[in-house]
């Protein structure tokens, strides 16, 4: 309930500040006139602009006490009586003391509305409506130093796109009560002055609103780019609904305001045409202000919801269009492409020749234009669930990997087989085949598409769901372990050769501490150079000491081909010297996710174990974070055994172009 | 032995998806604080971090701090036995938003020494 009060009060806010900086831009706009009506028509509106003030500044105390409210968890009564909590708020956070500053400096505006309306002459008048729209633009500017994007410093680029949003439909907006309304004034009782007067008024704001409608679009766009990072995210969050309203609205209005600009403006100098075109502009720009006010009430709800980024989407459709994961499939390259240049041709045909089609050919042309988008769509469709783009709340990490692997073995081995090959004892009697988990993980599922598996079953396999045995993290988890053992089965191309230009295969996080216990994360070394990830399940010989040891304080001295060494054994000692690290604690743990990654061309393990059982076994990781070597002594004894060759990979490593590092999680 | 300043890390988002839940990951016999991470600077007066043990009982803290960086914060505390903890929080973020979540880690005993 406070939430839709809040947002209530915010519209309110909204739309006062948009009438006084709309507001006074049309008036100072539409300029100063001798005749009585106009006269009458613009002292009015001034009277008008120190009450949108002081519901501006009522709904900008609402909405801090709300705030206040919400902040401190108690009923928005009880604001009142909680001042200590007021006070802290208002001088303690950023949004309290923002809140603060846009209440000054909107009843610094209140002179200046007071001395537009007391004006006598036309250079007084401008210079008060001049401060008037001053100061209601830097009330626009303060509110977005408290939005979504001010509070990461990843978006806070998109601060000024932010405020340039918010000015310009505040001056677009602002104006349209005064364009219905001059219109009205003059319709009834037209006069050539006056007609001139309107035409020259309305043009410039015709003007000026093509400019903001560019900077409303373009900075909406980026915003939204910001925020909204998914399919899921735009269709399935409060968020993402909110923007597509906005956006159905702001289509509405600009289909108004075109034809008011086509059909409107170019007869309104002609004093003929005033009596029967005013009154019907008058009214359809009435509703182009109503659809504005819904675009400025959804704004309210839209800036106390999470980003759309930040939210966990929940989808709705039965499908979702994934390009990635149809098009490898025949026929949909043939018909997708067929069905878009119909589409295409229908709707130039309907652009192009509408004037001159008849109604039927204008409905069947439009018919087959939708036909067209529907096959296209149909074509580019796979199966979707509620949790399709829901996000993972457990990173790729090797004890995640492994807290996963221990839920599958309790959970999951009757049915997809001790080795996850999908035969297990209980396999046969199901409706269809378990799945075999060492297969290539596709586009054609998403993370979420596993989780809604794992949550609610797959009843057409048998499969039931794992709600009430394993919660949302445990779930994640045993998502991310299906990737990593997937994963093993498509590295087994991985050799001590890199092949260059062409990382795929994201290395799992894992936590361990340096030498003086400064805790740190693999991913530390992104940027800054490659690592090669030694494991041994017992003490080194003599001659890998001696080959770790020259291969570490090597990478200490080259810098630009810089590789750091992580020895991760819990038993072996290992003389560890000055430059390498030996990781000990939990590096049972590690070993065991980075052992499902072992598979190799000639050994994919025996099916009847998750794991390799490997004793040795080298990973070299790029400075992005992708695994792009491997080596296992025990089935290719040379490998990196001569120092020399493993130095030439590192070297050329260091030659690739930048790149983005590997996904935390597998959603397409 | 030396103490550990290995916090209980929690890379969170200062809205609705917390729980990227690194903390799962303890070396050492007790993390010295719990640190808490979110990809927003919060606002430390109107936010609150609470411990409890597996049996619900709360574990005093020290005074929440912000960290380093402004998007932690970081509350000192004593040292835990081996066992699962949960930590809740309440945290206002710079823009006005109030997230309340909690997760839980376990502090292992530490492996033996070869």
């Amino acid at each position: 309930m406070t939430e839709v009060v809040s947002a209530f009060f915010r519209g309110a806010g909204y739309m006062s500040l948009a009438g006084l900086t709309g507001g006074a831009l049309f008036l100072l706009n539409s300029g100063w006139s001798q005749d009585a009506r106009i006269s009458e028509w613009r002292a009015r509106w001034i009277r008008v602009l120190p009450l949108a003030l002081a519901i501006s500044l009522l709904s900008a105390v609402a909405v801090l006490l709300l705030q206040v409210a919400t902040t401190v968890g108690i009923s928005p009564t009880d604001v009142f009586v909680e001042r200590k909590s007021v006070e802290l708020f208002l001088s303690g956070t950023q949004y309290g003391r923002l809140g603060l500053v846009k209440c000054a400096t909107a009843i610094f505006m209140l002179p200046a509305c007071v001395a537009a309306a007391r004006a006598r002459t036309s250079v007084g008048q401008r210079r008060s409506l001049l401060v008037v729209a001053g100061l209601a633009t830097g009330v626009c500017v303060i509110g977005p130093l408290s939005g979504h994007a001010a509070g990461d410093e990843q978006t806070r680029w998109m601060t000024p796109f932010h405020m340039l949003h918010v000015v310009a439909l505040s001056a677009w907006l602002g104006g349209l009560p005064l364009w219905i309304s001059l219109v009205r004034c003059v319709g009834s009782s037209p006069e050539d002055m006056r007609c001139e007067y309107t035409a020259d008024a309305l043009e410039r704001f015709s003007g000026l609103a093509i400019a903001c409608m560019g900077a409303i679009i373009g900075s909406g766009v980026v915003l939204t780019y910001g925020f909204v990072e998914t399919m899921g995210d735009l269709l399935g969050t409060s968020y993402g609904l909110l923007v597509c309203g906005k956006v159905v609205l702001l289509a509405g209005v600009m289909g108004i305001a075109s034809q008011a600009r086509l059909r409107f403006l170019p007869f309104l100098r002609e004093r003929a045409g005033a009596r029967g075109l005013y009154p019907l502009a008058g009214r359809w720009v009435a509703v182009e202000l109503l659809l504005s006010l819904m675009i400025l009430v959804c704004a309210g709800f839209l800036s106390q919801s999470a980003p759309a980024a930040h939210d966990q989407p929940s989808w709705w459709l039965p499908f979702r269009v994934s390009v990635e994961a149809t098009w490898p499939i025949a026929p949909t390259p043939l018909v997708v492409s067929v069905a878009a240049l119909a589409l295409l041709g229908s709707t130039l045909m309907l652009v192009l020749r509408w004037g001159q089609m008849g109604r039927e050919a204008r409905a069947l042309t439009t018919a087959a234009g939708l036909a067209s988008a529907s096959v296209v769509i149909w074509q580019l469709s796979v199966p979707a669930y509620p949790d399709t783009y829901r996000r993972s709340v457990s990173a790729y990490l090797t004890v995640s990997i492994v807290q996963g692997k221990r839920h599958f073995e309790q959970h999951c081995t009757a049915c997809h087989g001790v080795g996850g090959l999908g035969n297990g004892p209980l396999a046969s009697m199901l409706p269809r085949p378990s799945a075999n988990l060492s297969e290539p993980h596709t586009a054609l599922h998403t993370a979420g598409d596993m989780f809604w598996w794992l949550t609610q079953g797959f009843p057409e396999s048998g499969m039931p769901g794992f709600q009430r045995e394993l919660d949302e993290q445990a779930r994640w988890d045993v998502i991310n372990f299906m990737r990593a053992f997937s994963q093993g089965f498509e590295a087994r191309l991985l050799t001590t050769s890199v092949e260059y230009g062409r990382p795929w295969l994201g290395a799992p996080n894992f936590y361990f501490e340096e030498k003086d216990g400064t805790p740190r994360e693999l991913k530390d070394f992104r940027g800054l150079g490659n690592v090669l990830l030694v494991f041994m399940s017992g003490d080194p010989d003599k001659d890998t000491s001696e080959r770790l040891q020259k291969l570490a304080e090597w990478g200490d001295k080259n810098r630009t081909e810089r590789l750091d060494v992580l020895v991760i054994s819990e038993t072996a000692s290992v003389d560890v010297g000055r430059a390498l690290v030996h990781v000990r604690n939990g590096a049972g743990e590690i070993m065991e996710a980075y052992d499902l990654l072992s598979r190799t061309v000639s050994n994919r393990g025996n099916g009847q174990t998750l794991d390799m059982g490997r004793r040795h076994m080298e990973f070299l990781i790029d400075r992005f974070g992708y695994i792009r070597g491997r080596w296992v002594p025990e089935e290719d004894p040379e490998g990196w055994s001569d120092v020399q060759r493993l130095k030439d990979e590192v070297v050329r490593l260091a030659t690739e172009p930048r790149i983005r590092p590997p996904p935390d999680d597998h959603v397409h | 032995m030396r103490q550990r300043e290995l916090p209980a890390v929690l890379e969170c988002d200062a809205r609705c998806l917390p729980v990227y839940n690194d903390s799962r990951h303890l070396f050492g016999p007790s993390p010295s604080e719990i640190e808490l991470c979110f990809n927003e600077a919060v606002e430390l007066k109107f936010s609150s971090v609470k411990l409890l043990d597996a049996g619900k009982i709360p574990v005093p803290l020290g005074e929440a701090k912000l960290g380093d960086d402004p998007k932690c914060i970081r509350a000192p505390v004593a040292m835990l036995k081996a066992g699962t903890y949960t930590v809740n929080y309440r945290v206002l973020s710079l823009d006005g938003h109030v997230v309340e979540y909690g997760y839980q880690f376990t502090v292992r005993p530490e492996p033996p020494l070869k």
